[in-house]
């Protein structure tokens, strides 16, 4: 199974999924899928260097390069490149000039070197008519040629030029007229269109400006004859007071971490993956010829996976691996995810194996550190901002974080710890103690305004930000490990807890007993009462949603299947579509058929129930609905028979009462019954009462058989403990005679228990009262 | 050996156990599971033939219905220092695994220390792939996305794919 990673959504309305084994993705609701968050940065510095060109850039310049994505995200800078001195490459003193009333003159200069295109600027001349700026044409070793102009074919008048005799003086100066940037890197990252190289100014090197801007992503040289004054965007490297505003403040999300949660105008991300899928196949070329695993060869640097799904993004992680002779820890180089190898950065030196347990994780220093983006910009994280927690061996694992008000409470197995900021958390933030308490995960807690209600491996508690109260007392055996039905903890990655703000309920999805998550400890917040509900499949996923206008909770179960809770009398059926009650015709062991129904292809995926006759309380889950059958996932234990009653989507309850003691009576009969008040219902539905006398776990049985006429709506059966309530009955009310005749001296029951056990149809269960007459007043 | 009904979209654990065929005195311990639920470990039994734990790790192949290769996975210990001769694989039911039947051969070759093989064993299980699925497979993570032109149910499933789901309704 893939790592259960976290959504976190951000004010601009973006979802990040941050799951620590691959990239953190972005999803805005409009775009056709997934995509990597962030834009990442350039490797390598660019290379300039002075060209001629047709400017006027004279200076010491340095250069950036930086990667944009259709957004305008900008990425961190690159490596800085060399520092480019432009101007005053090459000068020499104009020995003569002549024929100045040309479009060209010509001067002498010894050696020059200039080439043709090149700018210089002439200066010192006796007159000033002499000096100024002049592009050099046909040049000779010692002569060359310039235009009096910088633009050969332009309008201009020569008269402007000054037709004196040369007096000598003047020595002339090459520009540096063009940068030419080269090893541009072109990147590979689907989420970059654009490229800018960024220059400084001459004398400040504190802001860039934005000089080439590339949408094409294939060119590696670029030449610029911007001026100073011609750049365009500015992009200032560092605030006044020293805060990084563009050089590495736009890192990448950590893709190391899997929860995170959004605070404020932040993103706040902890606890690294820990990844052991699988198992390891390691070779010791040092132990010699390999007798157990003749074919393969030196291969000490390379780790094979079995069962593995690594990504590329484990580079760099530590692998530990559980060598028979002891464990190590070693550096990942490199992954192949096509062929699930690792390359390590030094030779594996424990036994060789074809199988060993391991764990990728990221390197120690990381363990404990809280990583955060900068305010507003939910893809930009400078790494360098980091919160290191300090450990302590009583807390347990980091698990999650849990925002509540100003404050983001810091979850670990055993302990939470508060984190409060006022506007930099790596500057001004202060981690302090909060509670002995911790969580499972980040899944289960539930704030609901200034309370949270946490579930960590001690029981439920309600939390306040200062203060515990638990909540659990009454059913800690869940938590004890000694109770039958004990809460496993192997699968706990996918508890999570789920909140229905209209019913003010929390459901904790565990799993008891088993390894799928199944089952449900139920709270209500406003009555304090606890319940347990038993799912046919796996509830692995929630989350609260706005449906028809009400915040409701809605679960992810298998095969993509979306529930919504507290919907309807009946279980996991489409939307509109009715429940099916009937009698079973004939049962095959995965087959249940009913000539008198045709069943619709919708109720694939629902569950069934015996209700009834042989076969009752058992419930399956159909896998395909047609014509008079249903097919079902698991075969029955008791097959039911003909007549046999089933429920699609029937949603089966039990509920227990206290015990109750029953009133001393004497020597004289005790007048006795069990009474109850229910909501009638348009459907026939089932709906079973059982006495349970003192401690006894089964029921009482009865000792006459009479038919619910008979029973003014209660039938039962000679040697059955089941009364069964007919719930159409318009009255809403039944009543069933227990009286004692016993003696005081006889050995006889004190106390009792009722049990209901309702399975709904077309209408939802609604029971009013339950009163025992005979009962104990106190 | 039969394991089962599925759907796609879920995981089917295979088993496979390494022995030799020489009869040792030495019994080693192997884990049993529930019959209904075969990823709920009940306990733990002796097995009195002699299990091989050295040598590669068992392969297991799946055919579908018409015996075509669906699947090759290598095995693992599942619990290498308890019981290290118990190997298992997890295969998810995706669109790759056809509806019906499916068999899984698992087979393994045993090398004494100079590289000769002491012998080559195979396993044959089944199970069944039903309609109803989806193979997506399970949610193991969920968000609720309102944006004003849409309403949208964002998830994660444990067949490692993200996807998102439009304006949910009741």
């Amino acid at each position: 199974m893939p790592p259960v990673g976290t959504f976190t959504e951000t004010n601009d309305g973006n979802v990040f999924h941050f799951r620590g084994d691959q990239s953190v993705k972005r999803w805005d609701g409009f775009l056709g899928d997934y995509v990597d968050a962030g834009v990442p940065v350039p490797g390598s510095a660019v290379t300039s260097a002075s060209v001629g060109g047709d400017s006027y850039i004279v200076g010491i310049y340095y250069a950036y390069l930086r990667f944009l994505d259709s957004r305008g995200k900008v990425s961190n800078l690159s490596p800085v490149s060399n520092k480019l001195i432009m101007g005053g490459v090459r000068y020499g003193v104009c020995t003569s000039i002549e024929e100045w009333a040309e479009p060209t003159a010509y001067v002498t200069s010894a050696s020059h070197g200039l080439t043709t295109g090149a700018l210089i600027r002439i200066t010192g001349g006796r007159s000033d008519h002499f000096n100024g700026e002049f592009r050099v044409g046909a040049t000779t070793q010692n002569t060359f040629e310039i235009w009096l102009q910088l633009t050969p074919y332009d309008e201009f008048d020569i008269d402007i030029r000054t037709r004196q005799r040369y007096q000598g003086g003047a020595t002339w100066l090459e520009i540096g007229n063009a940068i030419q940037y080269s090893d541009v890197e072109v990147p590979t990252d689907s989420r970059v269109v654009t490229r800018q190289i960024l220059r400084n100014k001459d004398g400040n090197v504190n802001t860039f400006y934005v000089d080439i801007e590339d949408t094409d992503l294939t060119a590696t040289t670029f030449t610029s004859t911007n001026a100073d004054i011609n750049l365009g965007e500015e992009v200032p490297l560092l605030a006044n007071d020293g805060t990084d505003l563009n050089i590495s403040r736009h890192s990448e999300p950590p893709d190391f971490k899997r929860v995170a949660v959004h605070h404020y105008s932040r993103i706040f991300a902890a606890k690294n993956l820990d990844y052991r899928e699988g198992s390891v196949g390691v070779i010791n070329s040092a132990e010699g010829p390999n007798s157990e695993v003749p074919s393969q060869t030196d291969q000490s640097l390379i780790v094979t996976g079995i069962g593995t799904k690594w990504t590329s993004a484990m580079a760099g992680r530590s692998l530990l691996i559980n060598a028979p002779d002891g464990a190590t820890k070693y550096t990942i180089a490199s992954v192949d995810a096509d062929e699930q190898t690792l390359q390590i950065e030094t030779p594996y030196s424990g036994e060789t194996s074809s199988a060993v347990s391991y764990s990728i994780s990221a390197p120690d220093s990381e363990k404990l550190t809280l990583h955060f983006s900068e305010p507003g910009l939910p893809e930009s994280w400078a790494r360098d901002k980091v919160l290191t927690l300090t450990d302590d061996p009583h807390s347990g694992d980091l698990v999650g974080l849990m925002p509540m008000g100003p404050r983001l409470f810091i979850l670990f197995e055993h302990r939470t710890q508060s984190l409060a900021y006022a506007s930099a958390p790596d500057l001004d933030g202060q981690v302090s103690f909060s509670s002995a308490r911790g969580c499972v995960n980040q899944r289960c807690w539930i704030r609901d305004g200034s309370t949270a209600y946490l579930m960590d491996q001690r029981g439920v508690y309600a939390f306040n930000g200062n203060q515990t109260k638990d909540l659990t007392s009454q059913i800690q055996g869940f938590f004890t490990g000694n109770d039958e039905f004990s809460i496993s903890w192997g699968n706990s990655d996918l508890f999570h807890a789920s909140h229905d703000p209209s019913t003010r309920s929390i459901r904790w999805f565990v799993s008891l007993g088993s390894s799928k998550v199944r089952f449900a400890l139920a709270f209500n917040y406003g009555t304090q009462g606890w319940w347990l509900e038993e799912y046919s499949e796996p509830i692995t996923a929630s989350t609260l949603a706005h449906v028809d206008g009400f915040q409701k909770a809605i679960w992810g179960g298998p095969v993509h299947r979306v529930l919504k809770s507290e919907t309807g009398a009946v279980d996991g059926l489409p939307t509109g579509k009715t429940a099916a009650r009937g009698s079973v015709s004939s049962a095959r062991s995965t087959v249940l058929s009913d000539n008198n129904a045709v069943f619709i292809p919708e109720y694939a995926g629902s569950p069934v129930c015996i209700i009834e006759g042989r076969g009752k309380g058992q419930v399956r889950t159909i896998v395909r609905s047609d014509g008079h059958e249903l097919e079902i996932d698991r075969p029955f234990s008791i097959l039911p028979a003909a007549g046999s009653v089933y429920q699609v989507g029937g949603f089966k309850w039990k509920y227990k009462t206290p015990v109750i003691r029953w009133a001393p009576v004497g020597s004289k009969k005790a007048i006795r019954s069990v009474s109850l008040r229910f909501s009638p219902s348009s459907a026939e539905s089932t709906l079973v009462a059982r006495r349970y006398e003192d401690f006894s776990s089964t029921a009482s049985t009865l000792s006459y058989t009479r038919t619910s006429e008979e029973g003014d709506g209660v039938s039962t059966e000679e040697g059955s403990g089941d009364m069964v309530i007919d719930t159409t009955d318009s009255l809403g009310f039944v009543s069933q005679a227990i009286d004692s005749t016993s003696s005081p001296r006889t050995r006889r029951g004190r106390s009792v228990r009722f049990e209901l056990e309702g399975t709904t149809s077309t209408d939802r269960h609604k029971i009013y009262e339950i009163i025992v007459e005979g009962a104990n007043q106190q | 050996m039969y394991l089962g009904r599925y759907r796609q979209g879920e995981w089917v654990v295979l088993r496979g156990q390494k022995i030799t065929p020489v009869s040792g005195s030495a019994t080693y311990p192997y884990p049993q599971y529930d019959a209904v639920d075969p990823n709920r470990l009940l306990g733990a039994k002796t097995h009195d033939t002699t299990q091989f734990t050295g040598g590669t790790n068992p392969v297991v192949q799946v055919y579908d219905k018409e015996f075509n290769k669906v699947a090759e996975k290598e095995m693992w210990p599942e619990f290498p220092v308890k019981y290290p001769a118990i190997f298992k694989a997890s295969l998810f039911l995706g669109s790759d695994i056809p509806e019906g039947i499916c068999t899984s051969i698992t087979t393994y070759t045993n090398y004494n220390r100079i590289g000769g093989v002491i012998n080559s064993q195979g396993m044959v299980c089944s199970f069944e792939v039903l309609p109803g699925g989806h193979a997506s497979g399970s949610y193991i993570a969920m968000h609720y996305l309102d944006l004003p032109h849409a309403k949208f149910v964002l998830g994660q499933h444990d067949s490692d794919s993200l996807d998102f789901r439009k304006n949910p309704k009741v």
